[in-house]
């Protein structure tokens, strides 16, 4: 089975435009594929803004302590879902592998 | 491999300042001690400034990079903070001492602080990178 | 304003106050001086004041004052030790070495009572500053905790 059969799965639960009666029969560019990577893109910015941080306090330059901690926060939260999703990905992946047909 | 882990800008910065706070401390607590000696001129630590600079030259990338496998890679341009400097030119009594009890104690808070919140950080990036390592 | 700009500003509060407070024992110390090297009794002196302007680059500055809209929060600094210039005590003392002719002595300018109260307002006050770096302190410490 190859993985790109996994992109071309539409999400009902959230059609990108029309109406949301249309459900899964919607003509959707945004595929599941692209909804992760983008995701994984925020998780990303997330963690590059949280070492910036991290840099502006180790040069001085914080306004507010309050700042770094929640950005780093935000970033580690985020990375945590991401790696639950995966892992969540992952198992119902090897469960429809195991499937018998 | 584990440069990347180890040397990434935002963590060698943290450690120096980690380890620029933890110098400030002894020299703030030499200050203190020194409270009542006659002559004593405080001394102080900087490492904010320099190590801004530091970060600038990184993001800048005004050095020389290696553009062939076998180039010898610069040396790490980061200054070397930490500087102890004294303060020479002030007099806060008329025995020539000059430390002022009341701005080293609000220096120890800060200092205190700052030391606490980089330690959080160093941990906290760690910490996500022991996370990414194990998948949760 | 940077990180510790409540504590740098309650810190300079503190030696402002405490510079006050050794100006107050001085006056209570030489409230019977009748003789100084300028010659006539001694003055009452006093601590003035001023809020203390931003330090640092001008760029950190002028960011400052943009966010602020021209408030500074920067503490407190001492301009200078002024002498009170209002007359001295006249104390009928004719038996005194500094006894003028008709025997009165020129004593210092200094109220005893005012000095004391002044002095309960000095450590007032600083007790307060302490007050606002503990409390800048455990704020910070507190920003720490998010999280855990």
């Amino acid at each position: 089975m190859p993985i790109q059969a996994v992109n071309s799965v539409k999400l009902p639960m959230m059609p990108s435009g029309g109406s949301a009666a249309a459900g899964a029969t919607v003509a959707s560019d945004k595929t599941f594929g692209k909804m992760l990577m983008d995701a994984l893109n925020d998780v990303n910015d997330l963690q590059q803004k949280a070492s910036q941080t991290s840099v502006d306090l180790a040069t001085g330059k914080i306004e507010d302590i309050s700042q770094v901690v929640i950005a780093a926060e935000k970033a580690a939260v985020a990375l945590q879902l991401t790696i639950q999703v995966r892992n969540k990905m992952l198992e119902s992946y090897q469960e429809m592998m195991r499937m018998q047909v | 491999m584990f440069n990347r882990l180890f040397e990434s800008q935002p963590i060698n910065l943290l450690e120096k300042a980690l380890a620029g706070s933890s110098l400030r401390h002894k020299v703030i607590s030499n200050n203190i001690a020194n409270i009542n000696t006659p002559g004593y001129k405080r001394m102080e630590v900087s490492f904010e400034d320099e190590l801004a600079v530091a970060a600038q030259s990184e993001n800048r990338q005004h050095g020389m990079s290696l553009t062939h496998p076998k180039h010898i890679a610069p040396a790490n341009k980061t200054p070397e903070p930490n500087q102890i400097r004294k303060i020479e030119n002030t007099s806060l009594r008329t025995d020539g001492n000059n430390v002022d009890v009341d701005a080293e104690m609000a220096a120890m808070t800060k200092n205190n602080i700052f030391y606490n919140t980089v330690a959080q950080r160093i941990n906290g990036y760690y910490t996500n990178i022991k996370l990414a390592i194990k998948g949760g | 304003m940077s990180i510790f700009g409540a504590i740098d500003a309650a810190a300079s509060g503190m030696t402002a106050e405490r510079l006050r407070l050794d100006v107050i024992s001085n006056n209570i110390a030489n409230v019977n001086t009748t003789r100084t090297s300028e010659g006539g009794p001694y003055q009452r002196q006093f601590v003035v004041f001023e809020p203390r302007p931003s330090s640092g680059a001008f760029a950190n500055m002028m960011n400052r004052q943009m966010q602020l809209n021209g408030v500074q929060l920067n503490g407190v600094k001492v301009t200078g030790i002024k002498k009170d210039d209002s007359p001295p005590r006249m104390i009928y003392e004719p038996g005194h070495p500094d006894a003028d002719a008709d025997g009165y002595v020129k004593m210092p300018n200094i109220n005893i009572i005012t000095e004391m109260v002044d002095m309960m307002t000095a450590s007032r006050a600083y007790e307060a500053n302490v007050t606002a770096v503990n409390v800048a302190k455990s704020m910070m410490l507190k920003a720490l905790e998010i999280g855990k």
